[in-house]
């Protein structure tokens, strides 16, 4: 299992059971998680493709993948990038991610990297 | 008048009418008062409610922080309880006091949970570590900058713009955001533990961290204490 699918699948776990394997703590780890789960997605297409860029700073990488990958993909991930990172740092003023959002989330995350995953 | 002020002016009238002595009620209940005020009314706000509050019993919903985070910054005596909305109806409340503590307190039970594997859980510590160092940074800039008289929005703005850990550790140490090149060898000469923390966080939330996950959350106390 890749780092990516792994990620995934905990993170889908968390939100199936988190309450009670994590009380209060799973929307975090979740949204951890699926960040986690996009840069290993990210790391495998420049293990396969452009060894060099995996040692950028992720600006650096988003702003090279459309011209590794379709730009409506490259797109999707910056934006998703953007979303999941806003959600992972400490903000006073903002809830928590919500299931719903998760959700979202996940889905999106798995549906980038499996077109990731066909364009190594 | 503005959504915030019209908010505002209910509660003047509101307040005063809940709390007179014929009332049979000794208690307030109040849905989202501080939703499109700014900073500054939020602040007036903590400090009126913490006034009924000495005669009343006040209970307040809101999914905004700023009137907790106001109380925490003038010292008003609240409890906190966050509470977090799973997927099925049921939902866990948490007393919140101080996110440092929380998220802190987080990282330690989360380096104790045996069922995620050994790498992930090294990156959500990691993450943990990193949401308190954090939160430290943005309480001391909040409290240096607001007292020396800055604006609100000025305030919220520098720490919106320092979003990477290094620079708002940088912020909260020399209130220089340029001074990102200082910080590692000032904290080597302060706490060498601490100083050695900040990268390990860094590179952490996205590789994981190899080392004792403990000895990574005492550093981070450290780390807090010296951005504090």
């Amino acid at each position: 299992m890749n780092g990516s699918v792994e990620r995934l699948a905990i993170a889908d776990r968390l939100l199936r059971d988190g309450s009670t394997s994590l009380p209060g703590r799973w929307p975090r780890c979740c949204a951890w998680l699926l960040r986690l789960a996009l840069e290993h997605a990210l790391a495998d297409l420049w293990a396969a493709r452009c060894p060099e860029a995996a040692a950028s700073t992720m600006r650096a990488q988003l702003l090279v993948l459309p011209r590794f990958v379709p730009a409506d993909l490259a797109t999707r991930v910056a934006q998703l990038w953007a979303t999941l990172s806003r959600a992972a740092h400490h903000h006073a003023y903002e809830l928590e991610p919500t299931a719903a959002e998760l959700r979202s989330w996940h889905h999106d995350v798995t549906a980038v990297a499996t077109e990731l995953a066909a364009c190594r | 008048m503005s959504q915030g002020e019209l908010h505002a002016l209910g509660l003047a009238l509101f307040l005063p009418r809940a709390t007179t002595t014929e009332s049979p009620f000794r208690f307030v209940i109040i849905d989202d008062p501080v939703q499109a005020m700014d900073p500054a009314k939020v602040d007036g706000l903590a400090r009126v409610l913490a006034t009924v509050a000495e005669h009343r019993q006040v209970v307040v919903f809101t999914h905004d922080d700023r009137l907790a985070q106001a109380m925490r910054r003038l010292q008003l005596p609240a409890r906190i309880v966050e509470v977090v909305r799973s997927s099925r109806i049921e939902r866990s409340p948490r007393t919140t006091d101080d996110p440092v503590r929380r998220h802190l307190g987080d990282a330690r039970a989360l380096a104790s949970t045996p069922e995620l594997p050994a790498q992930i859980r090294s990156e959500l510590v990691a993450g943990y570590c990193r949401s308190a160092v954090e939160a430290a940074c943005h309480a001391t800039v909040r409290r240096r900058r607001l007292g020396r008289g800055e604006h609100h929005e000025d305030v919220e703005r520098t720490l919106e713009q320092a979003h990477k850990v290094h620079q708002l550790v940088t912020l909260a140490l020399f209130d220089d955001v340029d001074r990102g090149v200082d910080t590692l060898p000032h904290l080597d000469r302060r706490d060498r533990r601490a100083a050695t923390a900040l990268p390990a966080i860094k590179e952490g939330v996205h590789r994981g961290y190899p080392g004792g996950l403990h000895e990574l959350i005492s550093d981070t106390e450290r780390l807090v204490a010296e951005v504090s």
